[in-house]
């Protein structure tokens, strides 16, 4: 019988702001704190959990909550460092295959959906606190950042999910009878909070969390064993302000429509002819030799997507490898994905010429699958098609 | 009488399958399986039980969406039409989806649809082919009318079966079910003849609605004062059920003990895309659209577009409750309420 319960023992973690597997390729793209989980034993790498404010291509102003690597920052509105900032999305988090590793969530100061009276039928918002949920790492409930399923096999008298939503120690596979982030799991997958996911999720609580294989950290998976150069993580989400207000919260009657505005890849809009300059990858290719570049593609969004890379008007192959961090038996040749809420994908693209592509997400209707349209923006911005630049040197 | 004896393909309404493989163009599409030989006489009934007569009656009822216990907040009665198997005062969530059609392969099963509401309806399958159901009666069905349709599946799988008339509106008020086509019960627990096995099933029945701008005005006011280009679903329901419902619902949660294997069987009958996300363990999707996979890809998060299908092997591997749910902001609740959208449990043992 398979053990179900982990020990809290093991636990060591080393902070590398910038991670060893990441290309030393210059390039302009947005950089998102990398954060390297080696073996771990003692402390936990600390999250805690601040507020940002973001000016959107409609000059709106609108607040997002994200994850910081730290906690031991100073002042009074936030325990993140201020070096280097907060970013949206939250951090990558990379661990290696097999080993383990430890998360623990400080949750001082951490902003929170308003716990006060008002909110229709209760006292106390109810969705007070945050987790994390390891998705996609396929945890055991006590570790899953759930609070109804944690308090259906773990509450009672003297334990409630205020346990977890408090601040909450994560263990990854610390159970040496029970392995579960194995080879099998050498891929994509993210993180998220877990409470309130209507609001939590959309207020911006998510990042990429990456399982390199022990063997070699640049395989795309432990089964075709192919060795890419680069990587490139494009997190897409969507943002509909009116969740992000301070009025959307408990069982707010705002959370039943979502009017999707802002379309984002790594946190960046680019809809519109012209290129956000943080959604810009270059690439310098040694002579004679093409390189494999891995995109990690992470649905954190509310509505349809698809991807694909144009050079021109021409949609260019590549090869899907994983999905939702598992690999495929026989990797397939492509021209587009999907990519719906939740899931992740990594695809794969041999570059061996100099020219500039345009990987691109389309973010369609949910209803009929159709791109949206911007009515707030200039004439020529007006899809919900984000489009990113891929320069090859 | 004479429609009894009739055997004509019914005129179904055809969706087109946008793609497989999870909607990745140009990924290798199988075609459709051939007909399976039809089995032999068995005799025990298959898994789920089946039986040859099923009587429908397209009626008014009520879905009843109940509170969230975190907030004591959220239940609401919700007018739908159905394909109830009760003809009068159908009970609680009995009208949607409609009755569960258990079928065996190769196995008539005759289908009585009486109309009781006040315009024409149909019966109809979506994606149905030669290879998978063959079915046989005209549409629409007459007010007051009684209409038999007698179906000899083809193909093992889950089938959505609908009203598609008014341009869909009266299957988005509540008029689809599914049907279950099951392999010969000697077969024993096997998705299809030579096909993977398992030891517990579920079916899910996914669907969302729109009660202001559907329901309320057609219910009031006639269907053909709905209009289309307003829809936006404010409910998203599970099996009939709002999210907390469902992951109390014996029949709609995934459990068992270690090493078990549940194959789920889902059909989203509304008009959004629903991409559901399974926490404890990925699940192998073996089928999609009645399309075969010839490779069972593991996966924790699969979208199910509308009117299409989907089947999964969900293996337990973990003691605990851990949910099922939607990704999408919105359908996680219902009327705006969290976790009353799209949701069920998983339960190991």
């Amino acid at each position: 019988m398979k053990n179900k319960f982990i020990k809290n023992t093991i636990i060591l973690i080393t902070i590398s702001l910038s991670s060893a597997v990441f290309s030393s390729i210059a390039y302009a793209e947005k950089i998102v704190p990398a954060i390297s989980l080696p073996i771990a034993t003692d402390p936990a790498l600390n999250l805690s959990v601040t507020k940002i404010t973001r000016i959107m291509s409609d000059n709106q102003a609108v607040e997002y909550w994200v994850f910081c690597a730290g906690g031991t920052g100073t002042g009074m509105s936030s325990m993140c460092p201020t070096t280097p900032a907060s970013t949206l999305p939250s951090p990558t988090l990379t661990m290696i295959a097999g080993t383990t590793t430890n998360v623990t969530l400080n949750m001082h100061m951490a902003p929170q959906e308003d716990g006060s009276s008002g909110a229709r039928n209760v006292s106390i918002n109810p969705y007070i606190g945050h987790t994390i949920h390891l998705h996609g790492l396929d945890m055991e409930t006590q570790f899953d950042g759930v609070p109804e399923t944690y308090q259906e096999d773990f509450g009672g008298a003297t334990k409630s999910s205020v346990d977890l939503r408090n601040g909450f120690n994560y263990p990854i596979n610390s159970d040496p009878n029970n392995i579960r982030v194995d080879d099998r799991f050498v891929g994509s997958h993210m993180y998220h909070c877990h409470v309130h996911t209507v609001k939590h999720l959309e207020m911006g609580m998510y990042g990429a969390f990456i399982v390199k294989s022990a063997s070699n950290p640049n395989w795309i998976n432990n089964t075709a064993k192919v060795t890419f150069d680069d990587e490139w993580i494009m997190m897409i989400s969507t943002v509909d302000p009116a969740y992000h207000t301070t009025e959307a919260k408990n069982d707010s009657a705002i959370f039943a429509d979502y009017n999707p505005r802002y379309f984002l890849v790594n946190g960046e809009e680019g809809n519109g002819a012209t290129i956000n300059p943080l959604l810009s990858k270059t690439i310098t290719l040694t002579p004679g030799q093409g390189k494999k570049l891995v995109i990690r593609l992470m649905g954190m969004h509310s509505t349809n997507a698809s991807f694909s890379i144009m050079s021109g008007a021409n949609k260019i192959s590549f090869t899907l490898y994983n999905v939702d961090g598992f690999a495929l038996k026989t990797p397939r040749t492509v021209t587009s994905v999907e990519l719906s809420p939740g899931q992740t994908k990594d695809v794969m693209i041999t570059l061996d010429k100099a020219l500039t592509y345009n990987p691109q997400i389309i973010f369609s209707d949910l209803r009929n699958d159709m791109p949206f349209n911007i009515n707030y923006a200039p004439a020529a911005n007006r899809t919900s098609i984000v489009k990113t630049e891929l320069i090859v040197k | 009488m004479i429609k009894f004896f009739q055997y004509f393909t019914v005129s179904l309404s055809f969706v087109l399958l946008s793609a497989c493989g999870g909607g990745d163009t140009t990924s290798p599409i199988q075609p459709d399986p051939p007909p399976e030989q039809e089995p032999a006489p068995v005799p025990t009934p298959p898994p789920g039980g089946t039986k040859s007569d099923y009587s429908l009656f397209i009626q008014q009822g009520i879905v009843s969406i109940k509170n969230s216990p975190d907030t004591n907040f959220g239940a609401k009665d919700l007018s739908v039409w159905g394909f109830s198997s009760v003809e009068s005062n159908p009970a609680g969530n009995s009208i949607v989806p409609g009755t569960i059609i258990n079928a065996e392969l190769g196995k008539t099963v005759t289908v009585s649809v009486k109309n009781n509401l006040a315009t024409p309806h149909e019966f109809s399958f979506v994606q149905a082919s030669a290879n998978n159901i063959v079915a046989s009666s005209p549409n629409p069905i007459a007010v007051g009318a009684t209409t038999t349709y007698r179906i000899t599946p083809k193909t093992a799988g889950i089938y959505l079966y609908s009203d598609a008339m008014n341009n869909g509106i009266n299957q988005s008020l509540g008029l689809y079910g599914v049907m279950i086509v099951r392999p010969a019960a000697k077969l024993g627990n096997v998705v299809w003849s030579d096909g993977p096995g398992f030891t517990k099933e579920v079916t899910w029945v996914i669907a969302d609605l729109d009660y202001k701008n559907y329901n309320l005005v057609a219910i009031n006011n006639g269907v053909t004062n709905v209009k289309t280009a307003n829809y936006k679903a404010n409910y998203f329901l599970m099996n009939g059920m709002n999210g907390f419902q469902a992951m109390g619902d014996p029949n709609t949660t995934i459990q068992g003990t270690i090493d078990e294997i549940v194959l789920v069987r889902i059909a989203n009958a509304g008009q959004y895309s629903q991409s559901l996300h399974f926490h404890g363990n990925h699940f192998q999707v073996i089928s999609r659209n009645g399309v075969r996979l010839t490779e069972f890809e593991y996966q924790d998060t699969i979208n199910i577009k509308p009117n299409q299908t989907a089947m999964v092997l969900y293996t337990i591997d973990q003691v605990g409750h851990y949910p099922m749910h939607v990704h999408t902001a919105q359908m996680e609740t219902g009327g705006g309420v969290y976790l009353n959208g799209t949701a069920a449990m998983i339960i190991g043992k």
